[in-house]
């Protein structure tokens, strides 16, 4: 099956920081991508196979087609 | 309710007398006052919580009970600097104010050292009488007489408050506002846990988790539900208007941060990735009645498609089981539910034909409860809770399946053939015969 995963904006690291839960700034990014960020029109990509998903209006159309 | 209430506030109860179906008064002993606070905090079904000084089947029996409850424990709330009142309330019968002074004056036998205050006392008793269910046969005397120190009242106002009828986005089947917050008390909801419905609809489920401090997404099979187009369900509404969508349900609330997110997606197709984790899965199925159930099929099956919005529409065909959403349903939980997470969902039932053991299983799941609401003769509908408690396997995926035991309800198509079907009708006949 698909997998979901968002690209970060360049400003955050691949991967978080061992002690990630103790560093107040590295929080304060992630928040605000995660929480105050919304993308309204784009597109979401599987990682693994490719697959581009369509948001519009905020919402993602995670749809797939019987053939997939 | 009370019972998943009270483990979230970390502790059990034990029950003096079992609960009396057809009594609203129930005894039981909770380990702190505090604790009662917690658990008035969030329940619906409940409407007040006393500490309970004394009871009895007579005035007699009551008075008698009063004296015995230990002096040092009635101490703190009588004193002189204090202020209190006595309020009398009578379960299914009206008493004049004449009435209701003698009861109370009774209780001067109380060492009552404070000052009476009507409108704004510290303390507040009172003396509850059960004059039984029957509001045609309603007894001289009550069955039951009680006396406590009250301590809170429960959430009965957020029924009103959070009413269907006053939201702005609702779909043919929102859940009510009592039976939604009952599902996250169920789920055992706290603030900053993740809520998940995967067939949120307009929703309303994730409101009340939402209240409760919990931080909510859901996702849908249907476009429009989840855009908030196509055609209203209230009535004398034609279309949508522009503020019809899960988002701004919850900011008419004042709920608005806690959005995550609202997916389209088909539920038995899941499109996480590994590791995701919901605290808890609170959800209404379809039960193929009112929402036709479907899943993602062929181009070529035509689709009921609503006149707005034509792009991005999957077409759907129409055979999905009912006892395959439930599977996928316990599926998806059992995989991405945290350790000791709950499931929260209505079954539909075809009462004739109801035995526990339908009921659908995982092997990572245990049932906590099951709790009906009946339709009509026939039909109903239960409110299953599970929970998380074993890990989920990859190897466990489907071979369960073999084992009879944990094969998923069937027939749930024939729960809408039945509903639709002649011998519903012909049931409903009879009894309308009967009356006559």
């Amino acid at each position: 099956p698909p997998k979901k995963k968002l690209g970060h904006p360049s400003e955050l690291p691949p991967e978080p920081a061992p002690d990630y839960e103790g560093d107040e700034s590295f929080l304060r990014r992630v928040h605000h991508v995660l929480l105050e960020v919304e993308v309204l029109e784009g597109v979401l990509q599987c990682p693994d196979s490719g697959r581009r998903f369509p948001i519009s209006r905020g919402i993602p159309n995670m749809l797939l087609s019987e053939e997939e | 309710e009370i019972t998943s209430l009270l483990s979230l506030c970390g502790g059990q109860f034990s029950s003096e007398q079992e609960i009396r179906v057809n009594s609203p008064f129930w005894i039981l002993s909770i380990p702190s006052e505090e604790m009662a606070r917690g658990l008035m905090k969030r329940t619906v079904c409940a409407k007040s919580i006393f500490e309970l000084w004394g009871h009895g089947r007579s005035v007699g029996e009551l008075y008698a009970s009063l004296k015995t409850y230990p002096m040092d424990k009635m101490l703190p709330y009588l004193q002189s600097d204090s202020t209190y009142k006595v309020h009398i309330h009578t379960f299914n019968k009206t008493l004049t104010q004449a009435q209701k002074i003698k009861k109370i004056d009774a209780l001067e036998f109380l060492p009552f050292k404070g000052k009476v205050n009507l409108k704004n006392p510290e303390h507040i008793f009172w003396i509850l009488e059960d004059y039984g269910m029957d509001p045609n046969n309603v007894p001289e005397e009550p069955f039951h007489l009680y006396f406590g120190r009250w301590i809170a009242d429960g959430q009965r106002e957020l029924i009103e408050s959070y009413s269907v009828k006053k939201r702005h986005f609702i779909g043919n089947t929102s859940m009510d506002a009592c039976l939604s917050f009952i599902m996250a008390n169920h789920g055992r909801v706290k603030p900053n846990d993740v809520v998940y419905d995967p067939f949120v609809g307009t929703g309303g489920l994730l409101i009340s988790s939402a209240h409760f401090g919990a931080y909510v997404c859901g996702a849908d099979i249907d476009y429009n539900t989840i855009h908030g187009l196509g055609k209203a369900s209230r009535k004398n509404q034609k279309w949508r208007g522009p503020d019809e969508n899960i988002r701004a349900n919850l900011r008419q609330y004042g709920l608005e941060k806690y959005y995550l997110d609202a997916l389209v997606s088909d539920s038995s197709r899941p499109i996480w990735r590994k590791g995701m984790l919901f605290d808890a899965i609170i959800t209404d199925p379809p039960y193929g009645i009112r929402e036709a159930t479907c899943r993602t099929g062929s181009q070529k099956e035509t689709v009921k498609t609503a006149e707005r919005s034509t792009e991005n529409h999957i077409f759907v065909s129409s055979s999905y089981h009912l006892s395959d959403i439930f599977f996928d349903l316990l599926k998806f939980a059992a995989e991405y539910l945290v350790m000791g997470g709950r499931l929260v969902y209505w079954l539909p039932i075809y009462r004739p034909e109801y035995t526990e053991e339908i009921i659908p299983r995982h092997p990572c799941l245990k049932l906590i409860s099951n709790c009906e609401q009946m339709l009509s003769s026939h039909t109903s509908r239960r409110l299953i809770t599970m929970e998380k408690v074993k890990e989920f396997k990859d190897q466990d995926q489907n071979s369960y399946l073999l084992d009879g035991q944990y094969t998923p309800y069937r027939g749930h198509n024939s729960f809408r053939e039945k509903y639709f079907s002649g011998v519903t009708k012909r049931i409903a006949k009879e009894e309308k015969d009967n009356h006559k």
